[in-house]
């Protein structure tokens, strides 16, 4: 009887250690975001852009061929037991997604390039850098001499540099990256500033101001 | 009170309150994260031979027959110059039966590919195809966050640590006492024996064997989860605290300096580029064969209007472990060396910052350590298992 009573004991603490550890892993798997797709969810973007049948068709083959360009690129990248060039390698995936953004706009309206182009901007990664339309309107509204071009290129490249040289330091943790990204930040804007006049220097914090780290955007 | 005793056994006699705590610790624990050590361990066992398996899959494109001399690089150029393509990188492997890969874009349309070619007869071999890629990315985000995100992440984070505290528990519980018969018991398995008696030997000294090197993967692998954990160890090897890192300067500091003045140089050397004859590639790989003067996978990444410069990545090996070391050097379109940034002359927490993924996937040493950490993490995964059919026979 005793023996009994061990076994029926037994069996049903086993059985309340599995309903507690599959119900404790159903939590988890709920207490947890979507987990992102890795790559751009076009289906989702096939659906915001509202294509018809042609577009739909130019869309699938214009984006499964820039997949298999990307893809292509990644390859180029990776060596056996070396470092990824992550400058040359974002410089690279920027250009791939700028020719795409150009032949995707010869068939989509003005309202479905705006969907477009928010959606890239949304889910696409960003170098860490001014970009070359920040860069051109800097050299502009500034009327920056050559030497001080050739500065603020130095500079912004010199940001880019170091911060991707640290990324394994603050790979995975967003917080981290942003501290980097203004430590570095500061270090750029010190360095251009250094050749500018006040006025310049007004003109140029006003031009930057919106940039932020790709972890904060 | 029966609930008491599966969980909570009698302290036995001569056994120090330390052991005893050990082994209640070891089992409340060990059943609390198997499941999840499991799963980190299994993803981990899968995805040490991606490389591998992408490579037999590839294989037709990957590995060619070795029969007479290389082909120059200026072979490749000629070649993808009359299809009017112009190369971007080169990858040339150290072992002499894989092919090349070149990374080339069309002149006027810009669009990138990736082909391997034949470096004997000079065969376009075409590109790899990437079919394993989506398994493995889903492997990979199983093993860093159980596919929940930073949530996934962090708990994958302390199942590790409590992992680690599991492996030292179980070093307690393992340590023999001083009599021949359990000594020798302790470092063998008796194949022999009954069912439960071999993995009762499965998981103690299999266990023991493979402590150190779970210990290492475990610990490489929360270095990259928390920052403390990458403060702790950069600054035992004498690099600064994250938190030192990243304060901010007044000014431009040395090192940001530095490198801005290496960029100055570059933006000069844009400017000059329509003046300067360029190169010949296989000049750079002369200079670079002469600077780096071992046997190594070279990547060459050519100059382009943003970049004036040849960069070059070549893997030392030429260690005592065989130990994958990389190396950086940059030529100008003159062949002129203007940047030398070698492995060996980096501070010592720099070297691990470098290595620090490599050591933790097992490609530090290429096929013969992923075999081996293969062997460790399937013992990891096992150790779960075996430890939970322990408990199991004594709940029955």
């Amino acid at each position: 009887m005793f023996q009994r009573k061990l076994i029926s004991n037994s069996k049903s603490m086993k059985n309340t250690f599995l309903i507690i550890a599959f119900t404790g892993i159903l939590l988890l798997a709920s207490c947890g975001k979507e987990q992102k797709k890795r790559g751009l969810d076009y289906d989702k973007l096939k659906q915001e852009l509202v294509l018809n049948s042609e577009q739909a068709k130019k869309f699938d083959a214009l984006t499964a061929n820039y997949k298999q360009i990307m893809q292509e690129n990644k390859a180029a990248s990776s060596t056996e037991g070396g470092q990824l060039n992550r400058v040359a390698f974002f410089s690279k995936m920027e250009e791939i997604y700028q020719k795409q953004t150009v032949e995707i706009a010869s068939f989509l309206d003005e309202n479905q390039l705006k969907t477009y182009n928010e959606f890239m901007s949304k889910n696409t990664r960003k170098r860490p850098r001014y970009n070359d339309e920040l860069l051109a309107t800097i050299k502009t509204n500034l009327e920056l001499t050559e030497e001080q071009s050739k500065i603020l290129e130095a500079a912004n490249n010199a940001f880019e540099k170091e911060f991707y040289d640290a990324h394994d330091i603050y790979h995975g943790n967003s917080e981290l990256a942003a501290e980097y990204w203004r430590k570095y930040d500061n270090q750029r804007k010190s360095a251009i500033e250094s050749t500018l006049s006040e006025e310049q220097i007004v003109e140029f914090r006003e031009l930057v101001k919106n940039e932020k780290s790709p972890s904060e955007k | 009170m029966n609930v008491k005793k599966l969980l909570l056994r009698k302290r036995r006699k001569k056994e120090s309150l330390f052991k005893y705590i050990s082994a209640l610790l070891h089992l409340w624990l060990g059943l609390l994260s198997s499941v999840i050590i499991l799963i980190v361990c299994l993803t981990g066992c899968l995805y040490a031979f991606k490389n591998q398996i992408n490579d037999f899959q590839n294989r037709k494109q990957v590995f060619v027959e070795t029969k007479g001399k290389r082909l120059p690089l200026s072979y490749f150029e000629d070649k993808l110059k009359k299809e009017k393509q112009q190369i971007n990188s080169i990858l040339i492997p150290k072992n002499p039966s894989r092919s090349v890969v070149i990374s080339f874009f069309d002149i006027d349309s810009k669009n990138i590919q990736t082909h391997y070619f034949n470096p004997y007869t000079g065969e376009d071999l075409g590109s790899g195809n990437g079919n394993f890629d989506g398994f493995f990315n889903t492997v990979e985000a199983l093993h860093k966050n159980l596919l929940m995100g930073d949530v996934g992440k962090q708990i994958v984070g302390a199942f590790v640590l409590v992992f680690i505290f599991m492996l030292l528990s179980g070093l307690v519980l393992w340590w023999p006492k001083r009599k021949k018969k359990l000594i020798k018991q302790a470092f063998t398995i008796q194949w022999k024996a009954k069912f439960h008696r071999v993995n009762y030997d499965l998981h103690n000294t299999f266990g023991f064997y493979s402590l150190a090197f779970l210990l290492f993967i475990s610990l490489t692998g929360i270095y990259i989860t928390y920052p403390w954990v990458k403060t702790a160890v950069l600054v035992s090897l004498g690099g600064e605290s994250i938190s030192a890192q990243t304060q901010t300067e007044e000014g431009v500091s040395n090192s940001f300096a530095n490198v801005m003045d290496a960029m100055l140089k570059k933006e000069n050397e844009k400017i000059d580029k329509v003046a300067i004859k360029q190169i010949p590639l296989d000049s750079i790989l002369y200079l670079t064969e002469k600077e780096l003067n071992y046997s190594g996978t070279t990547t060459i990444l050519l100059p382009d209007e943003n970049e004036p410069r040849y960069q070059i990545q070549k893997i030392n090996t030429s260690n005592w472990f065989g130990a994958m070391f990389p190396d950086f050097i940059d030529f100008d379109r003159n062949g002129e060396l203007k940047r030398s940034d070698l492995f060996k002359n980096k501070p010592l927490h720099q070297q691990f910052k470098e290595l620090s993924k490599p050591l933790h996937t097992g490609e530090i040493m290429g096929t013969s350590s992923v075999i081996f950490y293969f062997i460790i993490t399937l013992i990891g995964f096992s150790l779960p298992i075996t430890g939970f059919v322990i408990w199991w026979k004594k709940v029955k």
